[in-house]
């Protein structure tokens, strides 16, 4: 209990900004966060210790993250920039296409760039193999490349 | 071939910003998973037998220390008293908190903690905690009707009070006898019921309100108190809060009457504080404003709903992580779609600023020149809704401002939250007067603002 409380303690800034890029809204990405460790502290039991406790823990966060997502809400009409706001949200820059990324890669790159996670922990987080985050960082990035050179022409 | 990794990190960096502290308890995450249920039933076979002991030693002179220790406002600072509020409670809390313009952050859960009834009325008093802040919610049942009116207050507030309770609204008028006033030279509106409630600490017996007329006793329960009087005539009001401890222990807290013709609250606490300025900073600045820096967040990602007029560059920050307190700057005035009031364009280099309240928002706005002439800052304070007892002072410093203190009449000092060149905090009205202190980088005083209240 106490090394999930020290990860809690020590990583929920890292935790938050990997939900808040998944769910899209800060504060449904700290509630996120919060259930996805009280799930944790749930079943903490059943953590067998084949990898990290934090991978285990990132796992979780990410799980909770994408039940969190849900649809943006419509813009409402005659409201410049929509509904939350006069400024016009500058959709300029990578971000577009990042999200238009699939999941999977969208993730691995949360991890590899908010939480600094390693391959294996990456690996572990999403449930797939070290060989498999190599690749698809690697998509992630060619696809943004691509993205990008078709923007800049 | 286009080198995406850098961009990658910048964007994201850029997109959503880290946060730089912890904003949610590990309390709360046990309390989600059943753990503190758990463990509070493990502790109640403990429980029975402290008790034992305690009520024991209460007869003691060590009683009155122990009862301090696991007593005060504890309750309030681990959590919410009372047991959770039946749903319809809930829902009508919701939807009041989803029209606001800023909304409590986190979902807070609403808890029932006490009801008076008088006259047939029913004045319930709900709690709740959003990040570090608790509030109190009071809602009446009668044919007068009053809409809900929240106070909060922050628990390192609680921490740093020495008092048995804390009021958080006083004289907080539902209905009224008589004709309404109309115009100011009509004679006042008398209302019908006032109200006065706050949190009280665990070992408090008895709370009675001093007013005008005499005193009487308010209703304790789950750690808060509601008081409800009928004032009867003009220029009736409470005054002041009384507190018991089942030490012995006694509390009086003044109460700051906001209403016409009443004089400022004269605590008579001391000044306290460094007072004498030892460096003169004239024409600050504040650079990543000039350098328009995305500090903080975008209006849109604040998810505030504002209209009028368009500044090219404005951003909501948050000085304190544990609070929900947001202020916006802008280059522009903003003023809320709550208002309704046309903006005044005052040309692209103003530097506007302004507290978001649940109500609106709306700006005041100098040129960065004029602001910090003569002074690293400019300060503001006050109060928003009828009876607050909690006030809230605002500002923005310049560069050279690298902390600012607090001190108290009471003699309690303290460090206030300091972020992107703002700030805001709190400070409960009896402890005025209030000096504020701003100091550079070198410890050196270059600020002192004595703030008396009204």
């Amino acid at each position: 209990m106490k090394e999930i409380e020290s990860l809690y303690r020590s990583r929920f800034p890292h935790f938050v900004q990997v939900a808040t890029a998944i769910v899209g809204d800060p504060d449904l990405a700290v509630e996120a966060v919060q259930d996805a460790f009280a799930g944790v502290v749930r079943s903490r039991r059943t953590f067998r210790g084949e990898g990290s406790m934090e991978a285990w823990i990132w796992r979780a966060v990410v799980n909770a993250s994408y039940r969190a997502r849900r649809v943006p809400e419509a813009t409402a009409a005659g409201e410049p920039g929509g509904a939350n706001g006069y400024e016009r949200v500058e959709e300029v820059g990578l971000w577009p296409h990042i999200a238009l990324l699939p999941d999977r890669q969208r993730a691995a790159l949360f991890l590899r760039y908010y939480a600094d996670l390693d391959y294996r922990s990456i690996a572990e987080a999403l449930g797939i193999e070290v060989g498999t985050v190599s690749a698809t960082l690697s998509a992630a990035h060619t696809s943004l490349r691509r993205s990008l050179g078709k923007a800049r022409r | 071939m286009i080198e995406v990794e850098p961009l990658v990190r910048e964007e994201l960096a850029r997109r959503v910003p880290r946060m730089e502290s912890e904003p949610v308890p590990w309390q709360e995450v046990l309390r989600r998973s059943g753990e503190l249920s758990r463990r509070r039933r493990r502790r109640i076979a403990t429980g029975v037998v402290f008790a034992v002991v305690l009520g024991a030693l209460a007869t003691g002179p060590l009683g009155g220390a122990v009862v301090r220790v696991a007593g005060g406002f504890s309750d309030w600072l681990f959590g919410t008293p009372g047991k959770q509020a039946s749903r319809q409670a809930q829902r009508m809390f919701e939807a009041a908190n989803n029209r606001s313009l800023s909304p409590f952050p986190g979902h807070p859960r609403l808890h029932e903690l006490l009801h008076v009834t008088l006259d047939e009325r029913r004045f319930s008093l709900y709690g709740f905690e959003t990040r570090q802040v608790v509030c109190l919610r009071v809602a009446v049942r009668a044919p007068e009707g009053a809409g809900p009116q929240a106070a909060c207050v922050s628990r390192a507030d609680l921490r740093r009070s020495g008092d048995l309770v804390l009021p958080v609204k006083a004289n907080l008028s539902v209905g009224q006898l008589g004709r309404m006033q109309t115009t100011p030279t009509e004679p006042r509106t008398i209302p019908k019921y006032l109200l006065t409630f706050g949190i009280a600490a665990a070992e408090v017996t008895r709370v009675t309100v001093e007013s005008d007329d005499g005193t009487s006793a308010a209703v304790v329960r789950n750690r808060a108190f509601l008081h409800v009087f009928r004032p009867g005539r003009r220029g009736n009001w409470a005054r002041r809060v009384l507190a018991r401890a089942a030490d012995g222990r006694k509390t009086a807290v003044p109460i700051s009457v906001q209403a016409s013709g009443q004089a400022p609250l004269h605590t008579g606490l001391p000044v306290r504080g460094p007072s004498r300025v030892e460096r003169t900073v004239r024409n600050g600045t504040i650079r990543w404003f000039v350098r328009r820096e995305q500090r903080g967040l975008s209006v849109a990602e604040a998810r505030l709903r504002i209209s009028h007029c368009c500044p090219s560059f404005a951003r909501v920050l948050e000085p304190d992580p544990q609070d929900f307190l947001r202020l916006v700057v802008a280059n522009r005035s903003i003023i809320s779609r709550a208002f309704q009031v046309a903006a005044v364009p005052k040309g692209e280099h103003q530097l506007c600023f302004g507290q978001v309240t649940h109500g609106g928002v709306a700006t005041g706005c100098r040129t960065i020149e004029e602001r910090f002439r003569d002074r690293p800052w400019d300060l503001s304070w006050g109060f928003s809704g009828g009876g607050q007892q909690i006030w809230l002072v605002d500002g923005l410093v310049s560069d050279d401002v690298t902390r600012i203190e607090v001190f108290l009449g009471t003699g309690v000092h303290w460090q206030a939250p300091l972020r992107d060149n703002a700030t805001i905090f709190r400070i409960p009205r009896a402890k005025f007067p209030a000096r504020v202190v701003a100091y550079d980088r070198d410890g050196r005083v270059i600020g002192v603002q004595t703030i008396r209240g009204g």
